[in-house]
């Protein structure tokens, strides 16, 4: 076997784990406190608009990777690309939901979601630093590292910008 | 166009924003949106609206 096949096999075998390992902390540790996310129909709404966001703008990398194709920039096909187009879309879904006041459900507790939001970013960039000779995992920590602080401010944003008062009206 | 019917209702049962979007299951964000006309309400939660409320649908929501 090469050294890819065995690179890839080591990444399905990373991501399966990571996933068992969720599964078992979520199901045995986590269930009494876990909170199914309810939304209303606007916030619904909402995220079906951040979603169509998040589409169009994965569609126009996507055609940006192909149309460099044409002066011979191979981008398109590589992993690093793709990955980059997958947290793209993600960030503007996250930042369009957080800005049309949709990504926090109702019975959700924003505190506690930016408390630990903050926490998983900072790992992600401390493993970036301590992984810095190895291109690949510092690359996918910094990214996500990256995503969930642009995550975190555009929340802070919608704080400025829409602080929670009583009657916010014109 | 802004609900004025709404907030008027809405503030003859001293009601906050935050009260009748408790009332009614939806957010705040919500009951501000439908009172500023930035948000067109499902005639679900209008009728859970008018409920709360002890209104018609056409003492809040019908224009002339």
């Amino acid at each position: 076997m090469n050294v890819n096949l065995y690179h890839a096999l080591g990444f399905a075998a990373g991501i399966i784990v990571t996933l068992l390992v969720f599964l078992l902390i979520r199901r045995i540790w986590l269930g009494k406190w876990r909170v199914r996310s309810e939304y209303d129909e606007r916030q619904k709404a909402a995220q079906g608009v951040a979603y169509r966001n998040a589409f169009w703008t994965m569609v126009g990398y996507m055609m940006l990777g192909w149309g460099l194709n044409l002066f011979d920039v191979e981008l398109s096909t590589s992993p690093l690309f793709l990955f980059v187009g997958v947290l793209l879309g993600v960030l503007v879904y996250a930042v369009s939901c957080i800005l049309l006041d949709a990504y926090m459900g109702l019975n959700e507790n924003p505190r506690r979601w930016v408390v630990v939001t903050a926490v998983i970013a900072a790992v992600n960039l401390v493993c970036a630093l301590c992984n810095a000779h190895n291109s690949a995992v510092w690359t996918a920590n910094l990214l996500c590292g990256l995503l969930l602080v642009a995550v975190l401010l555009a929340f802070g944003v919608r704080a400025l910008l829409h602080p929670n008062r009583e009657e916010d009206e014109e | 166009m802004k609900n004025l019917r709404l907030k008027a209702a809405r503030a003859a049962k001293d009601l906050s924003q935050q009260a009748l979007a408790d009332l009614v299951g939806v957010s705040r964000q919500t009951i501000n949106g439908i009172e500023k006309g930035s948000y067109n309400p499902t005639i679900r939660l209008c009728i859970a609206i008018c409920k709360a409320l002890d209104k018609t649908l056409d003492e809040l929501f019908w224009e002339e």
